[in-house]
């Protein structure tokens, strides 16, 4: 068996990039690669994972360094010229429009044996020549996502409230409710001829626009404070397309939100129309995309980002503000006390302490430890609060009080 | 008169100011001439009016009349800090109007003629809070060094419930493109109504903004 030691600490991330995936895509089946680096490389055995075809062991994990031993578990079926040139026959086909379930099958075994570089290259080959990214996204990455989603699911990381991902997903759920209502009346509006025929429907539409219009701070939240970190960590393309289905919705939302609310505006038939495009799109897309996030986006977050880019997130997505749907648990503030006084500081606590829902939750920043307020909440509010240290000094010390009775 | 705004915006006092620079370069008539930085003008470099825009001219305004109280204030010759973080809720356009009317920049501003005009770093953003209620600003003269600091209490507004929570019915309407032409109206006079409220009557000014000096 041949080892390969490739050590990367220290270098830049392009050139740690051409010493990486080059080596690991050149690994026989039974050779191994072994990668040396200064951090835990989290997003990239995240992505060796999913392509299923390394066996992955650590040799060392940290403090100072990590190795992480690649070894290649299966042959690839053919070269990658020849791959290139049959996926990108296959594009052809499902670029036609009706795909036969026979394509979409050849497609899945294709892509089973096909790694995510070649994808790529084969990709930015058909954007050249004139495909648009819109019809690879549509037709390519729904196929190999129906391949993955049992195993992204099976192997979620979940976290609790008041975790920014807790949130994102708990409003996801309900986003995922407000679509397969769109989904619904999209399908009744197939069977009515007139406006008489929908009913309380037109005023339905316009709920659900509403509620999609105002999923917007979700959509912000994500691209300010979790796509913009996961580009400095070096995670580049995954957030890129997040960012472009968010562009696609928001032009739909849009456009559904317009049409909802000027509905007197249009002829029946012409109503109809636009709202089954946009219903049946969003439906379709923004729920294959809430998987997406949820399985793929977010666990890559969950892995690369530390306790105190969380805590950072946190304040982000506070200041930012969440929709009218988000739980009520999510509504948690920051009580940066060293810019208060003293002898005012107990008082703003148990004012918000207060105005707090059960479920809420407020973070409060000292200069100290506040063990002293620990006490007095354990006096005069046993089992009814949850006290959680995100930061234990050494300057600054950060506490999450919940609300929990 | 401007003909392109409301009628109100020609009631909003105009804020003088001497700009130095510009009398050198010779853009002036006079060298000595006075610049006036109306609400108008403010309107314009923000491409939009709201409440805060309004609150900070008036920031603006009330803190250089009471560092000026006999002279007009020089341009480029106050350093501005905004007691916030400058992608911090609306700290950052607040930013904009103080250095739209006083000069003071942030770290892309003019360098400089030699070592005279420089407008780079006069403009400030400190993420601390002075006053937990309140957004703080402190206006400096380079000249004398005499300060002011700027309490703006925007949420004790004088400003009807009912009329606020008509605005938070209408807004989304609005900006998505989903009001009726009665609605965009109601929306517009409803918003202006408020910053009128706030730029041209002061209505109960002292509540919601103080003016301190501040003692060396």
């Amino acid at each position: 068996m041949a080892i390969r030691t490739v050590d990367v600490r220290g270098l830049e991330h392009s050139e740690r990039e051409m010493l990486i995936f080059p080596g690991i895509e050149e690994l026989k089946p039974g050779d191994m690669f072994r990668l040396v680096v200064e951090f835990n490389p989290i997003p990239l055995v995240f992505m060796l994972k999913a392509r299923e075809e390394f066996d992955l062991k650590f040799e060392k994990e940290g403090p100072e360094e990590w190795i992480l031993n690649v070894n290649r578990i299966e042959k690839s079926k053919a070269n990658d010229s020849t791959k290139k040139e049959y996926l990108k026959k296959l594009l052809q086909e499902l670029k036609k429009g009706s795909v036969s379930e026979k394509t979409k099958e050849q497609v899945r075994e294709f892509l089973s044996t096909v790694d995510a570089k070649t994808l790529g290259i084969v990709e930015q080959e058909l954007i050249k020549e004139g495909v648009s990214y819109e019809e690879i996204r549509t037709n390519l990455c729904e196929i190999h996502l129906d391949m993955l989603r049992d195993s992204l699911a099976a192997n979620r990381i979940e976290v609790q409230s008041p975790h920014p991902v807790h949130t994102f997903m708990e409003e996801h759920k309900v986003i995922l409710k407000s679509l397969e209502e769109l989904g619904r009346l999209a399908k009744r509006l197939k069977k009515a001829g007139s406006f008489k025929d929908v009913g309380d429907d037109v005023e339905k539409l316009k709920e659900i626009s509403h509620h999609l219009v105002d999923a917007e701070s979700h959509h912000q939240r994500e691209e300010d404070c979790l796509f913009t970190r996961l580009e400095k960590h070096g995670v580049v393309e995954p957030p890129a397309i997040m960012k472009m289905d968010h562009e696609e919705f928001r032009k739909r939302k849009h456009a559904l939100y317009k049409l909802a609310h000027h509905h007197g505006d249009y002829k029946f038939e012409e109503y109809k129309k636009q709202a089954i495009e946009y219903g049946e799109y969003l439906e379709k897309e923004l729920t294959n995309h809430i998987f997406k996030e949820d399985n793929i986006i977010y666990q890559i977050c969950l892995q690369v980002f530390s306790p105190e880019e969380w805590a950072e997130v946190k304040k982000e997505c506070d200041r930012i503000g969440y929709c009218c749907f988000s739980p009520a648990e999510m509504e948690t503030h920051t009580l940066d006390l060293r810019a208060i006084p003293p002898f005012q500081r107990h008082h703003k606590i148990f004012e918000m302490w207060d105005g707090l829902k059960k479920g809420g939750s407020f973070t409060i920043i000292n200069d100290h430890d506040p063990k002293p307020l620990c006490y007095q909440f354990e006096a005069e509010y046993k089992n009814q609060y949850d006290w959680k240290y995100e930061q234990e000094g050494p300057k600054d010390w950060m506490v999450t009080i919940k609300k929990t009775g | 008169m401007n003909p392109i705004f409301r009628d109100f915006f020609n009631d909003i006092k105009p804020i003088k100011m001497r700009e130095q620079l510009v009398g050198i370069s010779g853009a002036f008539r006079t060298e000595d001439d006075v610049l006036e930085y109306s609400f108008a003008d403010t309107v314009k470099m923000a491409g939009h009016v709201c409440p805060t825009v309004s609150g900070a001219y008036v920031s603006c305004q009330k803190a250089l009349e009471k560092l000026y109280p006999d002279e007009i204030p020089v341009r480029g010759d106050i350093a501005v800090t905004v007691y916030g973080a400058p992608d911090d809720g609306v700290y950052g356009v607040i930013g904009q109007v103080f250095s739209f009317v006083t000069g003071a920049a942030p770290n892309t501003g003019f360098k400089g003629l030699g070592t005279r005009f420089k407008r780079k770093d006069l403009l400030k953003f400190k993420d601390e809070r002075i006053d937990p209620s309140a957004m703080c600003f402190e206006f400096r003269r380079l000249d004398n060094k005499k300060a002011v600091l700027v309490k703006f209490y925007s949420h004790k507004i004088p400003y009807p419930r009912e009329k606020e929570a008509r605005i938070g019915e209408l807004i989304q309407k609005v900006v998505w493109d989903g009001a009726t032409g009665a609605e965009k109206k109601e929306f517009q006079e409803l918003w202006t109504d408020k910053v009128k409220t706030i730029v041209l009557d002061n209505k109960d000014i002292d509540k919601w903004m103080k003016v301190e000096s501040v003692i060396q």
